[in-house]
């Protein structure tokens, strides 16, 4: 086992209230996976990328019964040990937004041989070979390494930062929406770069994405959030093949696919929870056209309904029932 | 009659000559944002427009709708033409010929209220009195599927991403537009909205007969919302057709790797690899031939030399590749359905 | 008529949310009361005056003429080596400097918001051709210029207002004129302009409140900027004559030689001009923050 992490919090101060970003969150990492973690805007899953690397702002808070990596309890260790030890060299991050991730003024290369020199002690030349190869693993041409990044388009900025990501050997890398405005043609080239760059180093990736379809390509394991929190996670194709989750089904409806040009879409009615307090409740219930009186009452622990398969909805029992009137746009606009 | 249509329209921007370029003489560099582009747009049609970006979708979008004057070519609105307007045509054509922007963040005036907001046209442009415009108003802000009690008085920051979206759409048709243009209108919402505002501008459409051109880079949701498709790269219309006929039988080469790049959300499903050579090209001073072909496996030297435009008739399925019957290129199948 | 209420009350809450801005942080909030303590002042001022001001005062004790006494019971601030009351200089001097830092104040907002407005909306030759006569108001020495205007025109009241307010738009119009650029790039722009809005409708009803609190920020920042070009100029005789105001009379003070002998003539004008100009600042400060919020998370 890679990470373990058992039930997540972080909330955030503001105006004298606790608003609850991660909730009540649990999940395993297992290594050499891909594991795709699907929300929309306001799910959490920001905070839950700033929880794990412990860079949650000062109003918030991180609470967890554990999250250990590799045998360490993350969220224990003193942070200096933690920034020295664990973060970009076992866990590395590749943010959302490459292009404002580069400082412009130094060429792009030589500014990742910095970053590996002041984080492990190593001569200058060692440093730069091991850029070149992490250029050339990314897929960026070497006569690059002397560019600076406004010369780099989207794609290329992208590689360079998951070349920086890699520099020092993770164990797991974090992508915030690695595709997220790039073109299909780019998108296509950075996923390929990413399945081969697994195989070559075996390191594991969690990956985050509102794409199911992206997700649906790369990711071994998915784990669809919401409200704060994992409502589903199953490895990918069971995932497809078998949503038990009321707000999986709909996700799947919503989305439309080149294969089914006449698929009717249909959205989930209502819009996603925004400054959730703390409440004993499912928080898709709203929105949800399974949901009971129960489900408004306590919280739905996940419980597993398959090998790997685990669902947060105390109406899972009935999921194959639930899945097949899910697929009627009926269910969800009465 | 066709409400709007492009005949040979180009667009190139300027880029400012630098100081070696003046001491050298060399003329100013331009980028070709749209090439001799031709297309109609039917009656109660939606068409679609595709590309990467920077392919000139946008652009061509700004020059139909009359906010940017081509440098080549005409804009025909009912056969008139846009240049040639007088002052009460040209009123008419602002009225009729509406947008739906993208980012519903950034369209709504954050200091107007959402009545207001919707009111600014008709009282632009002094359509109606004013107790009409109200009428209007209310009976648009219901169609779109806002209580009018609840929305009139509240400022856009009071609003989800897709009840702004919805304000957008209404906005647009309180004009009772002809032809409304929706420039990625799902790309900043979230994906289980997104259906309903599809839906609603399907739905508008038919009830209100207007035609839309739906610009967006992704296929999947032309392939749901549009009728036709026009996919574009480079500043090029490459290929038109039915919906039907340019995702399930594609022509020209490029529109074949975006199909093939697009991903699928089905993980049983393992869709071919795109042939396509290298990184988008940069459109500055680019060859004259088909801006395809330094990315293209099966491209020849006429290719370089040559670029055949569509031809604007509506209903024909046609694609601007020279080898499109070639048998490399015929034979190249993208397997959809 | 209930129209006529409505409207009072939509007047109201914007009074009532500008006095909110100003007084969001400790320092506007001190602003705010002295820039109202003076107005009041202002606007009470032959109330307030217990005697004329250019008449010759005479010790209520020993009858003679009030030469250049200290302040007192009679005299609450003293007076003047003529005799004149300084209390009653002060109040009306008071008067004197807050019309004419309103009104050159409100004349240079309204120069500098339109030529910033226009020049960054329309962009191309009218923004050059705008900007560049800004340019040569920038290459102006400030205290010379306005001079030169005063004595040209003579020293009334009127010019001394408008060659202040013809020097003062400078900098607003630049400012606003960088928003305007930044605003007109936002979509809704776009939208208006699809919509078959006309440039001037785009301008006035459509960008300008998006630049209101900049406007507004401006606005206190010209008034003060005038008072204290207005007390220069006056300090160096090119006041009007007629009236009297803080830096007229520094004036005087300086033309009797009595400066380092009288200090209860130098202090209060010099205070006052110090607390109104600050506390203007001040107020000019909290719309800063409150048009650009960055600026409040990093205190």
């Amino acid at each position: 086992m890679l990470l373990d992490v058992k039930n997540l919090g972080v909330r955030y101060r503001m105006d004298g209230q606790d608003i609850h970003a991660v909730n009540r969150l649990s999940f395993q990492l297992e290594e050499d996976e891909i594991f795709g973690v699907v929300g929309e805007s306001g799910c959490g899953k920001s905070s839950l990328i700033k929880a794990l690397l412990r860079l949650v702002a000062r109003n918030g808070s991180v609470t967890a019964d554990s999250v250990n990596f590799q045998g360490q309890e993350l969220l224990e260790m003193p942070m200096d040990q933690f920034r020295k030890d664990i973060l970009w060299q076992k866990i590395a991050l590749v943010p959302q937004s490459a292009m404002n991730s580069l400082n412009p003024v130094y060429k792009v290369g030589p500014q990742i041989v910095e970053a590996i020199i002041t984080h492990k002690k190593m001569p200058e030349r060692q440093a730069r070979e091991r850029v070149h190869d992490l250029f050339e693993s990314v897929g960026l041409q070497k006569e690059l390494f002397d560019s600076y990044p406004h010369q780099f388009s989207g794609g290329m900025r992208q590689r360079a930062m998951i070349a920086m990501a890699l520099a020092l050997d993770p164990k797991l890398i974090i992508m915030d929406e690695p595709t997220t405005g790039l073109d299909v043609l780019v998108q296509d080239k950075i996923l390929k770069t990413l399945r081969r760059i697994k195989e070559d180093t075996k390191c594991s990736m969690m990956i985050i994405s509102h794409d199911i379809a992206i997700m649906s390509e790369i990711a071994t394991k998915i784990g669809v959030m919401y409200g704060g929190g994992f409502v589903e996670i199953a490895p990918t194709h069971d995932l497809f093949k078998d949503p038990s989750h009321p707000y999986t089904m709909g996700l799947t409806n919503a989305f439309p696919s080149i294969r089914e040009l006449g698929k009717e879409l249909i959205s989930i009615p209502g819009s996603p929870p925004v400054m959730m307090r703390e409440e004993n409740k499912c928080w898709f219930e709203p929105r949800c056209p399974f949901a009971t009186d129960q489900c408004r009452q306590s919280f739905p622990e996940a419980t597993k309904t398959g090998d790997h398969h685990i669902v947060s909805c105390l109406r899972s029992a009935d999921r194959q029932k639930l899945a097949k009137k899910a697929k009627e746009k009926a269910t969800w606009t009465s | 009659m066709d409400i709007l249509s492009l005949n040979n329209i180009s667009q190139e921007f300027f880029l400012p000559r630098k100081l070696t370029d003046i001491v050298t003489n060399r003329p100013a560099r331009s980028i070709r944002a749209v090439q001799s582009m031709n297309l109609a747009i039917h009656e109660n049609e939606i068409l679609g427009i595709a590309g990467e970006s920077g392919c000139g979708k946008s652009t061509t979008c700004m020059i139909a709708a009359g906010l940017l004057s081509p440098t080549d070519g005409d804009v025909l609105h009912r056969g008139q033409a846009l240049t040639a307007m007088d002052e009460q045509t040209k009123k008419t054509f602002r009225r009729s010929v509406q947008i739906i922007f993208q980012d519903p963040y950034e369209s709504l005036n954050p200091r107007f209220e959402i009545g207001d907001t919707v009111a600014e046209g008709p009282r632009a442009m002094n359509l109606w009195p004013e107790d009409v415009i109200q009428e209007k108003v209310r009976s648009i802000l219901a169609a779109v599927g806002l209580d009018p009690d609840r929305f009139m008085k509240r400022y856009p920051h009071e609003l989800s991403g897709g009840e702004r979206q919805r304000v957008g759409i209404a906005a647009a048709l309180v004009m009772e537009p002809d032809i409304v243009f929706a420039d990625e209108p799902l790309s900043m919402l979230d994906v289980s909205i997104r259906a309903d505002i599809l839906t609603l501008i399907k739905t508008l459409a038919a009830e209100r007969k207007f035609s839309c051109v739906y610009v967006s880079h992704d296929l999947s949701i032309l392939g749901n919302v549009a009728d036709r498709i026009m996919i574009m790269y480079l500043g090029q219309a490459v290929e038109i057709g039915s919906a039907h006929d340019v995702l399930t039988n594609p022509k020209h080469p490029y529109t074949k790797a975006l199909i093939s790049a697009v991903p699928i959300p089905d993980p049983t499903i393992d869709r071919g690899v795109p042939k396509i050579i290298g990184d988008l090209s940069m459109p500055v001073n680019a060859h004259k031939g088909c801006q395809f072909a330094p990315r293209c496996p099966y491209a020849q030297d006429a290719c370089w030399q040559e670029f055949k435009s569509l031809s604007g008739v509506t209903g024909l399925h046609e694609s601007a590749c020279l080898r499109e019957d070639a048998p490399d290129v015929l034979n190249e199948v993208v397997d959809a359905n | 008529m209930p129209e006529k209420s409505n409207r009072l009350i939509g007047i109201l809450k914007v009074l009532h949310r500008q006095y909110k801005i100003m007084t969001s942080n400790t320092y506007g909030l001190i602003g705010f009361w002295v820039v109202a303590f003076f107005f009041t002042v202002a606007l009470f001022a032959p109330v307030i005056a217990p005697y004329p001001i250019w008449e010759m005062q005479f010790d209520a004790e020993t009858g003679q003429l009030a030469m250049l006494q200290s302040p007192s019971l009679q005299f609450p601030l003293g007076t003047t080596h003529l005799g004149y009351d300084l209390f009653s200089q002060i109040v009306m001097a008071t008067r004197t400097t807050v019309m004419i830092g309103l009104i050159s104040g409100f004349i240079s907002i309204m120069i500098g918001a339109n030529i910033g407005l226009i020049a960054g909306y329309y962009g191309g030759i009218i923004d050059e051709f705008l900007m560049r006569c800004t340019d040569v108001l920038y290459g102006m020495p400030f205290l010379p210029f306005v001079i030169i205007l005063i004595s040209l025109f003579g020293r009334k009241i009127e010019f001394v207002i408008l060659a202040i307010a013809l020097i003062v738009w400078r900098t607003s119009a630049r400012v606003i004129r960088a928003q305007t650029i930044s605003i007109k790039q936002r979509q809704f722009v776009t939208a208006a302009r699809a919509r078959g809005c006309s440039n001037l409708r785009i301008i006035y009803r459509h960008i300008l409140p998006n630049v209101l609190p900049l406007l507004l920020l401006y606005t206190s920042f010209n008034i003060a900027w005038s008072i204290v070009t207005e007390a220069s100029a006056s300090f160096l005789g090119f006041g009007d004559g007629d009236t009297i105001s803080w830096g007229g009379m520094l004036y005087e003070l300086w033309l009797s030689g009595k400066t380092r002998v009288a200090w209860w003539w130098f202090l209060p004008p010099a205070v006052c001009i110090v607390a109104l100009v600050t506390s203007l600042v001040f107020i000019s400060r909290a719309y800063e923050e409150y048009a650009n919020p960055r600026l409040r998370e990093t205190r």
